[in-house]
Parts: structure tokens; sequence; C-alpha cells
């Protein structure tokens, strides 16, 4: 997990470079080569979409969603007992709902390609969702799975 | 019909549903009851993506990223520096200095939590080694940070200007001016608060001081020129000048400064993105939920209470104002303005509020409940910067709302004051 966690760290920031040096290389072509560079806006939009999505799952994976958790600061602890399980439940249904909604729009738009690049698919777009949200899923299920092992002995040993 | 829309979501949001997936949550649980359970999303999901596929948006992450490696690049000791020059022997005159380093710096960042972190650290030391107690300090750098989002860059413009589906780099400019009133208002608050307490004066006004601070920061001071310079002139879009800002930062940062190396640059660029997804995950549910409501007519129906309530747009942006600084108590600023703007957008539209005025007041009046608990993220940073207690913080911050307000009410009085600028210059 962690070598994998690096990598997706190393993307993102791969994905931010690549946005950056895009728009700028399309102010150099028009501004200093003086030739039109049809491409650059569309690509960069892609690049833009999976570095928002991407950036998305990392950050439900760092706990940095944006949360109104005043009830929870009033209630204290019992809310993390009671009320969190819960919150948990419903975020993963609509996680793993909208994921597998996007699966079938993937395959249906993927023929399609960009208007400027024909060897780009519009799918890649919503190829970016289907990642996002499933990394999303991941990172909800992945502490649960870590500790059944552990809920187990406990059990056995009751 | 529209009920189900607003209870559902307001029941997650007190429950602490993450915002984009309660938003998710209620246009699910909205559609099953229309049309049954379970029905083919792709529809929800195509409006998500297409609502973030958008070359403007594409600002958020450059503007968000230079303010950052600003803030690392050695860049805020000579702002700060250089408006010590300008107006440290003033009375009271680090917290003018700093009011005045804000009015700079947020020609630079694009977010109020980068400003009040970025100035924070330099405001707080130096104002504690001049004798000024913590909680005024705090409280001045609190309040100057609301600037740095209404001055361009400001990644709340861009926000509002998408949802709002007015013009990026008009609604940008139109900052500009109001971000000066701001500024001018603290100063004068500040002004009367020095007379009273009778604070110290700094160093005496040189001339030869405030070239030699403006030299050293000469380089970063020209990044607002090249920002709002480039959108004025309707040379760059604002996505374009936005990465040409990222560029000229990362270049001043590790190659002039050369405090900055490869390894720092990579993380600040991962931690853009975080910050983006993040941001750019509620816009992408905010686009299904918005879709649905204005189906539902649950904005139309907000219209026709709101007419029957006044037809005076005055009154109609009082409430407005009135009804944003409540929600701002509770809901962060960037989340509530791409939630609220297109349920608003109707109301102003049908009262003969200007979109683009009103998203400086809109975006100024979210930026007041950044200084308000319990989700005022300004004081968190603060907090965690001074290690002064968030209740000590809040009630020091809480007379400098008034200025701030004040200078909210007028620019929604006299509507010129945002919008000449942008008409002369678009």
């Amino acid at each position: 997990m962690p070598i994998f966690n690096r990598s997706l760290d190393l993307l993102a920031a791969l994905l931010f470079a690549a946005a950056l040096i895009l728009v700028n290389a399309q102010i150099v072509c028009r501004f200093v080569l003086e030739i039109s560079v049809p491409w650059t806006e569309e690509v960069s939009r892609l690049v833009f979409v999976w570095l928002a999505f991407l950036g998305a799952a990392l950050g439900a994976r760092e706990g940095t969603l944006i949360v109104i958790d005043t009830l929870p600061e009033v209630v204290g602890p019992r809310w993390t007992t009671y009320v969190d399980p819960l919150v948990r439940l419903i975020s993963l249904g609509v996680v793993v709902f909208l994921f597998l909604g996007s699966i079938p729009l993937v395959r249906s738009v993927w023929p399609t390609t960009l208007a400027t690049v024909d060897w780009i698919s519009n799918g890649w777009a919503y190829l970016a969702f289907t990642v996002s949200f499933g990394l999303i899923a991941l990172y909800a299920v992945a502490p649960l799975v870590r500790s059944l092992p552990r809920l187990a002995p406990a059990r056995q040993g009751r | 019909m529209a009920i189900p829309y607003v209870f559902v979501l307001i029941v997650l949001f007190l429950a602490a549903v993450p915002v984009a997936f309660a938003l998710g949550a209620t246009s699910i649980v909205v559609t099953a009851i229309e049309r049954g359970f379970p029905f083919n999303a792709a529809f929800m999901v195509q409006k998500a993506v297409s609502g973030i596929d958008n070359f403007m948006l594409l600002s958020v992450p450059f503007f968000i990223y230079a303010g950052k490696v600003m803030n690392v690049g050695g860049v805020t000791h000579r702002i700060y520096a250089f408006a010590k020059s300008l107006v440290g022997s003033l009375r009271g005159g680090l917290a003018q200095v700093n009011v005045v380093a804000s009015i700079i710096f947020a020609g630079m960042t694009g977010t109020a939590v980068s400003e009040a972190a970025g100035l924070g650290t330099v405001v707080i030391k130096s104002m504690r080694e001049e004798g000024y107690d913590d909680e005024f300090a705090v409280a001045v750098i609190a309040a100057s940070s609301t600037i740095g989002p209404i001055i361009p860059p400001s990644v709340p413009l861009v926000i509002y200007a998408l949802m709002a589906n007015v013009s990026v780099g008009g609604m940008l400019v139109a900052g500009l001016v109001p971000g000066l009133l701001m500024g001018l208002a603290l100063m004068l608050w500040i002004a009367g608060i020095s007379l009273r307490r009778d604070l110290p004066r700094g160093a005496p006004f040189r001339v030869g001081v405030v070239w030699t601070t403006f030299r050293e920061g000469f380089l970063p001071l020209l990044t607002p020129a090249i920002l709002i310079g480039g959108i004025v002139s309707g040379v760059f879009t604002p996505t374009e000048a936005a990465a040409i800002a990222a560029l000229y930062a990362t270049f001043l940062a590790a190659v002039v400064y050369r405090v900055v190396g490869v390894r720092e640059l990579v993380d600040i660029m991962r931690s853009t993105v975080v910050d983006t997804g993040v941001i750019m995950l509620v816009v992408a549910m905010a686009m299904i939920y918005g879709y649905l409501v204005t189906r539902a007519g649950l904005t139309d129906a907000m219209v026709a209470w709101m007419a029957g309530v006044s037809t005076d747009p005055i009154v109609i942006g009082l409430i407005i104002i009135g009804i944003l600084l409540v929600i701002g108590c509770f809901l962060e600023a960037t989340a509530a303005i791409i939630i609220l703007t297109p349920v608003l957008l109707p109301i102003m539209q049908a009262s003969g509020l200007d979109p683009m005025h009103m998203g400086v007041v809109i975006v100024l009046t979210m930026m007041i409940g950044l200084l308000t608990p319990p989700f005022g993220m300004v004081l968190f940073v603060l907090n965690r910067l001074s290690g002064v207690s968030l209740y000590r913080i809040v009630v020091a911050v809480t007379p400098f709302i008034i200025p701030l307000l004040i200078v909210n009410i007028l620019l929604l009085v006299f509507p010129k004051l945002v919008l000449f600028l942008p008409r002369l210059v678009m």
C-alpha cells in the first residue's frame, strides 16, 4: 500500500506539471512561435479532470474532504461510536453507486474521440471519475478489511 | 416536491457526511423517490464530469500553487519589509503594515487561508517583538486575510463566475477596487484603535528604505502586475495568466532565491492537487444537485418567495448577505458558494441585481464567514500559528468584522464601485 500511495502522489504531481507545461506551451506557441496549436486547450482540460478527481481521491485518503463537523465536536466521542459508522456507510454507498454508474458511461463514450486529437477517447474523462471513485471506495473499505484479522481472534478469545 | 432536496441535504450536513457525498446522497435519494431504485446513474456522472471539464477552472490549481510557492519561497519577508517601509511610521504601524502587505500579497494568492498562513508567521513574530498583544496581532491578520480572495487572483471568484455563468476575467477584475476599499476601511479602523490605545509608531519614513525594500521585493511585486495586467489587457485568459504566475513563482523560488528544491516543488504540486480535488469534488457533486434542484422547481419557488418579501434589490441583497452570514458560520466558504450560487442566481436576476456585482458581495460575505466560528478556517490556521486559543481569537477578531461589513453594504448599495472597472477594461 505505501508504494501504491507514493505512486499516486507522484502521478498527482506529474499531472499538475503536465497541465502547467501545456498551458504555458499554448502561450509560447501563440505569442512567440505565432502558430496555432488547437489541441493544447482540450488536452489540458482532460489533464485537469484527471488532476481534480485524483486529488479528490487523495483528499479522501488523507481525510481532508470538506465536512461540517459542528455536531460531532459538540457530541464528542459518543458520535464516533454511534453515528460515524453510519456516516461512513452513507458515503461508501454514494461512492459505490456512482462508481458502478460510471462504468457503462465510459464504455458507451469510449468509441468517440476528442475534437482536436482523434486518437484520444472522450472516455478518458469519465474514466477519471471511475478511477477516483474506485480509489475512494478502496480507501473507505481498506481500514475495515485491515481490522478483520484483529477482530476474529478477539471473538475467538471470548 | 422540492422539500426533500433541502431536508435530506441539511440532515446529511448536520450528520457530518462529507459535503460532496451529502450532495450526491441527496441527489440519489430524491431521484430514487421520483424514478424508483435502482436507476441508471450515468446522467449523474455525466453532469459531474462535464461540470469540471472547464478550461477556466484550471486557473484554480495554478492560483493555489503560486500562493504556496510564494509562501515557502521567501517572498512574504520581502513584501512585509516593503510594506513596513511604506506605512510602518504610522501609529499602530505594524498593524497597518499587515494590511498593506495583505493587499500586495493578495495580488499573488487566491485564498484567505494561504494569505493568513503566508503572512501570519512573519507578522505575528514581528508584532510580538514590538510589544503588541497577541490577540490584536492575530485579529489584524485574520481580518486582512479576507482581502486575499477579493483582489485577483481569487479562487472563490473563479468558482463563483463558473457557477453564475459570468466572465471569469470580468469577475476577477471586479474584485480589485472592492479589495482596495477593504484595505482602506481596515486601515481606518486600525487608526481609530491605535489612537485609543496609544499604540507605538515604527521607524520614521525614509525614501531610501522604501527604494531598497522595493528593489529587493521587485521581482515578487511583478506577479500582480503580470496577473492583473495580463487579464485586464486581454492578452491572456485568466487560466493562462495563472499558469504564467505559477511558472514565474517557481522560477523565483527555485532559480532566483534558491530556497526551494525539486523535492519541495513536487510536494507542493501534490498538495495543490489535493486542495484542488477536494474543491472540485464538491463542484462535481453540486452540478448534479443543482441540475435536479432546478428541474424540481426549487429555484422558482425561492424566487417567488423572495418576490413576496420584497422587490427592492437593496432589500433582497441585504437578505442574501444576512442568510450567507449565518450559513458562512457552518459551511466552508467555497462549498457554500458552489451550492448556493445556482439557487441565488435566479433571485438576483429577478430582482435586477447584476450577477457580477453580487459575485463580489457574496464572496466578501463568505470571507467574513471565515472569521466566525465554528467553521472559521482562518481562525484555525492562526490558532495553530500563534498558539492563541480559538476563543480569544474570536473575541479579538469580532470588532474587525464591522468595517468589512460596512464595505460590503457600500458595495451592495453602490454597484458602480464593483462594476465600473470591468466595464471600463473588459
